[in-house]
């Protein structure tokens, strides 16, 4: 397993695109802060200066491509005809995609601390923010709130890509479920108005779980006619069963 | 005990047989050819052996550990070149036979490796593997199947890309690698480079074999041919063919088979006053034995 992740890490980090992916992640919020105006407020540095939604997109492409390349390059027949497992296999990219994703959040964070001592001078980072404490606070708590919707995403682009063995449509999946969550929102509350069954389906408990920070857990409660901790229950349950999914075909599939 | 015992494996792909029933061994040192037409189950027969594709019954046995779809400890010791080479884009030759070497405690030496490949000349193993031709991702190809120093490695069309010189060079390096011990299972089309090359042959046809055997063994079972141009090619071919003997004009030459021995076919041409203009003996053809074997095959089924 080890070996895995070396040999993970080791192409990873001689690829270019790793480097843009982390370059970007930093400046984007630089940007965003130095450039617009409205963008010098409280509300911008708690979302990394809305770098947030970069990190979700570079996220996904990252995990379409973890497995698709692989098949795409013709390397999976190497990966896979040696003395690991599949299972092990499927892992260290797990393993690798996480660093990744972790490696964007800090490069966004660093960014936005940056860009707010330059661009926001005298910003007070201990100040009030909303009901969950101060900026450090809200920042962790945004962080935490896309990261957990990364995984929900990155779940369901991973099993696309290994049922499709594409990275095209689980990256034009991810990314609808990323800037369409408006629209999956109105059909969805349509479909549970149908039959009210359909507020366990996995896009309204996404929506759910998306919300979670922003609408305080009584609200939260009404609007979803469940408990934040049965939304959760559910949420992992979907996630679980992605990923077991997106493992299965992994396993099973002839090369 | 033979290095690898493939042991009546059966695959089916619904209705279909891709392997039906399959039986054959490597033993270390020897270099043996995989052959048949396309789609007889070549690939497929590699890839079971290397744990790629799951099998529906029977034994792969290698070094006397068991390979299966999910049981891969004995794979440290396969090196293996199927189809197309494994490349990364954006590695160059060098950091390819770094990541796989780190597979193993002791990889090839990678000087002495590039150098039997020829991945060592023109910057290539500092050039990015995008830019690189078919023969050098080929040659590149092989370098990563040797470079856990495997006991077999199995070559599904290494020739394909190289120039003469090149597929000179790897029948050089693969020989002498099988003279020290290692065995390869070899499948190709250049079939009168793999007649050069190997020391046994597996005939495959519709996912059955239908033939192992050494090379010698092969051709003895071949008979002897003779190419003949004469003046008058036309009656030449009536008169062996009253002989009971097999004859056929192929590209204004004859070619007689059957009669015991190249006096009989002599004498009776000479006896018609027809003048032999040349004559060629021709034996042992791997590709004119494999066609015969296998118009056999498709005629028996």
């Amino acid at each position: 397993m080890l070996t895995l992740m070396k040999q993970e890490y080791y192409k990873a980090f001689k690829q270019n695109r790793l480097y843009i992916w982390l370059i970007l992640g930093f400046l984007f919020p630089v940007a965003i802060i130095g450039i617009f105006k409205s963008a010098k407020t409280a509300g911008a540095v708690i979302n990394l200066g809305q770098s947030l939604i970069y990190v979700q997109m570079a996220g996904i492409i990252i995990t379409a491509l973890s497995i698709s390349q692989e098949f795409g390059f013709g390397t999976i027949r190497p990966l896979l005809s040696r003395r690991f497992s599949r299972g092990e296999v499927f892992i260290s990219k797990l393993l690798l995609n996480i660093s990744v994703y972790i490696g964007l959040f800090l490069s966004a964070f660093i960014g936005t601390i940056l860009a707010t001592v330059i661009f926001i001078p005298g910003y007070d980072f201990s100040q009030k923010y909303g009901y969950v404490g101060n900026t450090w606070h809200a920042i962790l708590i945004s962080i935490m709130d896309v990261a957990i919707q990364m995984i929900f995403v990155a779940a369901l682009v991973l099993m696309v890509t290994n049922m499709v063995k594409s990275s095209g449509a689980a990256i034009g999946l991810g990314v609808v479920m990323i800037v369409a969550t408006p629209i999956i929102s109105v059909i969805s509350l349509k479909l549970i108005d149908l039959a009210p069954i359909l507020k366990w389906n996995p896009f309204n408990i996404y929506l759910g779980i998306s919300s979670i920070g922003q609408i305080e857990p009584s609200a939260m409660k009404q609007l979803m006619n469940m408990s934040q901790g049965a939304m959760i229950i559910a949420y992992l349950i979907y996630i679980i069963l992605m990923y077991g999914i997106a493992y299965l075909i992994f396993r099973k599939r002839s090369v | 005990m033979a290095l690898l015992e493939v042991k009546n494996v059966n695959k089916k792909y619904g209705n279909r047989a891709a392997m039906d029933n399959v039986s054959f061994n490597v033993e270390a040192g020897r270099i043996v050819g995989l052959i048949g037409p396309n789609g007889a189950g070549k690939s497929t027969t590699m890839r079971a052996i290397t744990g790629l594709m799951s099998y529906t019954s029977g034994h792969i046995l290698f070094d006397g550990q068991s390979v299966t779809f999910n049981n891969h400890s004995a794979l440290d010791k396969i090196g293996n070149l199927i189809e197309y080479p494994a490349i990364y884009p954006n590695l160059t030759a060098l950091e390819h036979l770094k990541l796989y070497a780190m597979d193993t405690k002791n990889p090839a030496d990678f000087k002495t490796l590039m150098k039997k490949t020829q991945i060592d000349g023109d910057n290539f193993g500092k050039r990015k593997a995008k830019n690189f031709s078919l023969g050098m991702k080929q040659r590149l190809g092989i370098a990563i199947a040797l470079i856990r120093n495997p006991k077999l490695v199995i070559l599904d069309e290494p020739m394909n890309g190289l120039d003469p010189q090149s597929v000179h060079d790897l029948r050089e390096l693969i020989r002498s690698l099988a003279d020290g011990g290692v065995a390869f299972l070899i499948s190709s089309h250049l079939l009168d480079e793999l007649q050069k090359l190997v020391d046994d042959v597996v005939i495959i046809n519709h996912g059955k074999i239908i033939q192992t055997a050494t090379m010698e063994m092969f051709f003895s079972q071949d008979q002897v041919r003779w190419t003949l141009l004469t003046n008058d090619n036309e009656r030449a071919l009536q008169i062996i063919q009253e002989q009971d003997w097999q004859a056929s004009v192929d590209n204004g030459q004859l070619q007689v088979s059957g009669a015991d021995n190249l006096q009989q076919v002599i004498t009776a041409i000479n006896a018609a006053n027809i003048q032999i203009e040349s004559l060629n003996t021709a034996s042992g053809n791997l590709e004119k034995s494999l066609l015969d074997m296998l118009a056999a095959d498709n005629q028996g089924e």
